[in-house]
């Protein structure tokens, strides 16, 4: 995939979808989009992206709470502290 | 151009007759005519109000093509073929829904930005790198005219929508049509009749006087077609200004509050603007509304249309518009009767065909149209199924056009 950096505004817009709250209507994809978008960007790992795919369809499923279930360690998984990538 | 310096004109000998009854349900035609007739002509998708937000979407399915109509990040409205550049599935199931974020395939979740283009394929680490533009969704060819979304799914004979309409622009303008809303969202029904039958009855007024006591009652006498010339047509009927007989009539003539910024002309009026081949718009004083048909199988169509709405309206023309759909609906229903007792009429052995009165000259001057298209409905005998693409394609027919 080629990857390019998005501006900030754009990883804001995203950070907030990526954290939408499990349960909301829709939230599963949205939340799997948003994790293309950082994948794409290097803060999300395949795994992450893979358990956020499975979680897509179920809005009340917390990709979180699946990773721990099957073991999946999550690197950058909390995005909001981690460095935003300069743009 | 505007419509009345068009030549209007009815000859005064011309061809009464109507197309052979074989049209009516041959399935080799049919496919024909969806190739030549329906794909490669403009429809209306939708109105601009039926996708309000960024990531609002509907759908428009023809055939074996499907249409995603959406607003993106920017608020543009933009059109694509409704397939996953992966496995070729739906992108999106809903008939009209909401994507937030980016539209994620159903099937194994290629994820592609509002803009069209490739967020990322699942699994990416199971493909090669991949360029985001060359794995975008295919747009379709679209164009907004006063609000309302058309698209093309191939080239075609038409001009662009602005062009094709221009003689109908200044009017259609004075509507504001763009700052409409929806009432009830688009609806669909379906309709055991050959979609021409639809046509062949809607594309007259002979008819009012007989099938509807409620348009009769509205604007009676002054309606008026002008015949399908250069692939529109244009009717109206103003106001009778009698009271109203019927309940629904007599209060929506009570009630009826025309929009504040409409010329005093069409304070009275509904018109109706035909576009070949099978799209009518309709404007009353308190609503515009398009409605169509599409083949299904040589027997049965699907109608197709939507209401919109002043997004200023007040309490009296709420009324009116209430008033308005009564009058419409129970003329629908009417319409529908009439379109079945037509059609019906073509599959009888015994049936010589129509002789169509002066006041059903537009019946004639569309089907002329649809002879431009495809000469094998000049063929007055159904032509075996098995030849009939290739007699089409062979210029040995003779024409039956109006002159």
């Amino acid at each position: 995939m080629i990857r390019k950096q998005p501006s900030s505004n754009e990883i804001s817009i995203q950070r907030e979808l990526l954290f939408t709250s499990v349960g909301i209507k829709g939230s599963g994809a949205i939340r799997y989009g948003a994790a293309m978008f950082f994948y794409n960007v290097g803060l999300v790992n395949k795994d992450m992206l893979e358990l956020y795919r499975i979680c897509s369809k179920y809005d009340h499923e917390n990709p979180r709470d699946l990773a721990q279930h099957e073991g999946v360690t999550f690197p950058n998984l909390d995005i909001r502290s981690t460095a935003e990538p300069t743009s | 151009m505007d419509v009345k310096s068009k030549n209007n004109d009815i000859p005064k000998h011309w061809d009464r007759r109507g197309l052979p009854g074989w049209c009516y349900h041959s399935p080799a035609l049919l496919e024909l005519e969806k190739k030549h007739i329906f794909t490669t002509h403009w429809q209306i998708a939708c109105h601009i109000s039926d996708i309000p937000d960024a990531g609002s979407y509907i759908t428009f399915d023809l055939f074996k093509e499907r249409a995603i109509i959406l607003r993106n990040n920017d608020f543009e409205v933009l059109a694509y073929h409704n397939i996953c550049r992966h496995r070729g599935s739906r992108l999106v199931i809903k008939d009209q829904g909401k994507c937030p974020n980016a539209l994620i395939c159903p099937f194994h979740g290629w994820v592609y930005n509002l803009d069209g283009t490739l967020r990322g394929a699942a699994r990416p680490d199971s493909f090669p790198d991949m360029n985001k533009d060359e794995f975008a969704l295919q747009p379709i060819e679209m164009e907004i005219w006063n609000g309302f979304v058309f698209v093309r799914f191939r080239p075609g004979p038409q001009p662009s929508v602005a062009k094709l309409l221009a003689s109908f622009a200044e009017e259609a303008a004075s509507y504001r049509m763009a700052e409409h809303v929806p009432t009830d969202g688009i609806w669909t029904e379906q309709s055991p009749v050959n979609w021409k039958s639809v046509r062949d009855v809607d594309n007259e007024g002979y008819h009012v006087a007989m099938a509807h006591p409620g348009l009769q009652d509205l604007y009676g006498a002054t309606y008026y077609d002008t015949p399908y010339i250069d692939g529109i047509s244009r009717s109206e009927g103003a106001f009778t200004p009698t009271k109203g007989r019927r309940w629904a009539v007599q209060n929506y003539k009570k009630f009826s509050k025309p929009q504040d910024h409409l010329p005093s002309r069409l304070h009275k009026s509904w018109l109706y603007w035909g576009i070949f081949p099978n799209v009518v718009i309709a404007a009353t004083p308190e609503t515009v509304l398009f409605y169509q048909e599409f083949p299904q199988s040589t027997g049965t169509s699907i109608l197709r249309g939507g209401t919109y709405r002043n997004a200023n309206e007040d309490r009296q023309q709420r009324t009116a518009r209430y008033l308005t759909s009564r009058i419409d609906r129970e003329t629908v229903e009417e319409d529908i009767q009439l379109t079945i007792w037509s059609n019906e009429a073509m599959a009888s052995d015994f049936f010589k065909g129509f002789y169509l009165s002066d006041l059903e000259y537009g019946v004639r001057t569309y089907h002329d149209h649809l002879r431009n298209i495809l000469p094998v409905y000049n063929l007055e005998k159904a032509p075996p199924e098995a030849d009939m693409a290739s007699l089409n394609a062979s210029a040995s027919i003779t024409t039956n056009k109006t002159k």
